[in-house]
């Protein structure tokens, strides 16, 4: 069972030939929108190319990055998680109450982050698995769930410090430019794009997401294969968390949303499908870098948060409607499946 | 209506049958949600009688249902259709604040100022239509995507709660005829007029035709990219309308007034027996729910629980109705 399908040569979704010319191609858009961006940001903002914003473009890539990883991970199942700022927030939160900035409880603190994700994670799965609920309302009600919880076990008012022992995960750099969030980022990347494209599993979750009715005949449990996926995004929300906490280094629950649209749109512009089953690790970190320059050239041009989300709430619009008129190039074995929207 | 007929419910065990379709049916018809409400007035009753019953907490409580009923109207337009509105609690919060940052206490701007908000709240609701319709984008991304960018763009006019509404509209805000406040008046027309849309023209029998089955119903002659701009359209519109008494009840606009709007509209649909799948449900229901989630807020005040429990009862309530209600998916 698990062996055979490992030996056949390792071309993932599309055949050789035509499949290399529509791969190439699949990168072009994105590509030539990172191109753009940074022609008008080095006119614009001639600063943007100093050490200081590179290194924060490259902050941003590994922040946006962690999350954007789970979130590709659902999306090729079919799903979307809208939970991911939830579990942010709630990562942050319990580590701060429970450690209390001490070092101490650093480790306990994390374990308690996780199992509060992974919970996160099982009711997602659970509502979309087990319920048959669509993935956008289930996981924007554990969203409002999270929410809910946190205002009402905080009163309100959360309080306590991120242990100082963590702050080299958010804060440390490595040769005093490379941020660890890119590292880590990096490694996620890496092992999730070899885990797509050449081990089983990542051709069940292919499988799973571009018909999930042929995988469960051709024996793929599809309930585990979402569910898995629902799990790793709550993970790689909660990793997202420990990033931000101990950059910040204090507790922050003002639960901005930024970061759900933020890694839906890094996906997506990307070239991920929104239907599921199609698109690599590859592309979703192009989108990745393509939306950190992107929006670090806002916060260079002065753009508060507000204009920060109109422009990723109009690059997501954009993004699935240049995939609609395939401008993409999907591959051509899979264009039949791309023509029918989803609910 | 034919619709609930249709997918009969599979052969089930014999004995326990007949409770459970009746139990079902009276989910689909939105009276099982009224019998909870009723059960909830009787509890509130024997344990806060005097208080709950007491004129001013009636008021408060009619009050308080008003700008959700007004976007679960929209709401429940857009899913009958098939479809689904996530932008709706946006456009509340850029309406209630451009309503009190425009106005600015200026008596003689009220008029078109209101009038351009329903303009504002029209156009949102033409780009969601046209989006869906034309570009032939999923509805949920469509309004995901405006969701941000509305609630983006509240932001980038005013980061803290700003403006001023005339008294005049204070004053219709709070006025009330006879013990029934005037906004719960518009709540009521509102109703009304789109109860009479969706069951007595044609236009509303194509709803149902559209959310029931796209295809056949553009096979039957159905225009239906018109049927549905038509409903963003509806529901831009009562959004609009819900921001606008929202500004005039808090005197002032603020930047995330209508946040999770968007699920508590879903939530009071899906509670009132309307498939998310579209083409079957009952005002009746989703008046039911918004009567339901109204009642729960009141009785958290009334109980006097803390308020900060609020938003985990709600957000408990949306889980549970949404694994309890959302109905499996056909096929």
């Amino acid at each position: 069972m698990t062996t055979a399908p490992v030996t056949t040569p390792p071309a993932p979704p599309t055949e050789a030939g035509p499949g290399r010319l529509a791969r190439a191609s699949s990168f072009i858009a994105p590509l030539a929108g990172l191109v753009v961006v940074l022609i008008l940001a080095a006119i614009t903002t001639p600063q943007f190319f100093s050490f200081e914003v590179s290194r924060l473009v490259l902050f941003q890539v590994g922040l946006i990055g962690i999350a954007a990883i789970g979130q590709t991970l659902v999306l090729l199942v079919g799903g979307i998680d809208l939970s991911i700022s939830g579990v942010m927030a709630l990562t942050s939160v319990v580590l701060a109450t429970y450690s209390a900035g001490s070092d101490d409880k650093l480790v306990v603190g994390i374990v308690l982050s996780v199992l509060a994700g992974l919970a996160v994670g099982l009711v997602n799965a659970g509502l979309v698995v087990l319920r048959n609920v669509p993935p956008f309302v289930a996981t924007f009600a554990s969203f409002v769930l999270i929410q809910g919880v946190i205002i009402a076990w905080t009163r309100g008012a959360p309080s306590g410090d991120i242990p100082p022992a963590l702050s080299w995960l958010g804060g440390g750099r490595l040769f005093d430019f490379i941020p660890v969030p890119l590292i880590v980022f990096a490694i996620l990347a890496l092992a999730t794009g070899l885990v797509l494209g050449r081990t089983t599993a990542g051709r069940r979750v292919y499988a799973t997401g571009l018909n999930g009715d042929a995988a469960r005949m051709s024996g793929i449990r599809t309930g585990i294969v979402i569910a898995a996926c629902y799990l790793i995004s709550s993970l790689t929300g909660v990793l997202a968390g420990l990033v931000n906490a101990s950059f910040i280094g204090f507790v922050d629950a003002a639960l901005v949303r930024n970061l759900d649209l933020d890694s839906v749109a890094a996906a997506v512009i990307g070239g991920i499908a929104l239907t599921g089953g199609k698109g690599r690790i590859a592309q979703t970190v192009l989108g990745v870098v393509l939306l950190a320059v992107l929006l670090t050239w806002l916060i260079q041009l002065g753009a508060g948060g507000g204009a920060q989300l109109v422009v990723s709430g109009a690059v997501i619009l954009l993004a699935v409607f240049l995939q609609g008129r395939r401008f993409f190039f999907p591959s051509p074995t899979t264009r039949a499946t791309s023509m029918k929207g989803k609910q | 209506m034919t619709a609930t007929l249709a997918p009969s419910p599979a052969p089930a065990p014999s004995a326990g049958r007949t409770v459970r379709d009746w139990v079902a049916t009276a989910v689909r018809r939105g009276a099982a949600v009224w019998v909870i409400v009723a059960v909830l007035i009787v509890v509130l009753s024997v344990m806060r009688g005097g208080a709950f019953w007491s004129t001013g907490n009636i008021a408060a409580l009619l009050t308080s249902a008003v700008v959700l009923g007004l976007v679960a109207l929209g709401q429940h337009t857009v899913i009958l259709s098939g479809g689904i509105d996530l932008s709706v609690g946006s456009m509340v919060t850029i309406t209630t604040l451009l309503t009190a940052v425009l106005i600015d206490g200026y008596p003689i701007r009220t008029f078109p100022v209101i009038l351009g908000m329903l303009a504002l709240g029209a156009l949102l609701g033409t780009i969601n239509g046209l989006l869906v319709t034309k570009l032939n984008m999923p509805p949920f991304i469509v309004t995901l995507g405006m969701l941000y960018l509305v609630s983006g763009a509240a932001l980038w006019i005013s980061s803290t709660p700003a403006g001023q509404v005339t008294s005049a509209l204070t004053e219709f805000a709070f006025g009330k005829l006879g013990p029934i406040p005037l906004s719960f008046v518009v709540l009521a027309l509102a109703i009304a007029i789109i109860w009479f849309l969706l069951n007595r023209t044609v236009w509303g029998k194509q709803v149902f035709a559209v959310g029931g089955d796209l295809h056949s119903a553009r096979a039957a002659g159905i225009s239906t990219n018109r049927v549905l701009i038509w409903v963003y359209v509806t529901s831009g519109l009562l959004a609009a309308v819900a921001g606008i008494l929202l500004a005039a009840r808090s005197s002032i606009g603020s930047p995330t007034a209508g946040d999770g709007l968007e699920l508590s509209a879903i939530t009071v649909v899906v509670i009132g027996g309307t498939s998310l799948l579209g083409g079957r449900g009952t005002l009746l229901g989703t008046m039911g729910g918004v009567a339901l989630l109204s009642l729960i807020t009141n009785s958290i005040t009334l109980l006097q629980f803390p308020s900060t429990i609020t938003d985990l009862i709600r957000g408990v309530i949306i889980i549970a109705a949404v694994a309890v209600f959302v109905a499996k998916r056909r096929r």
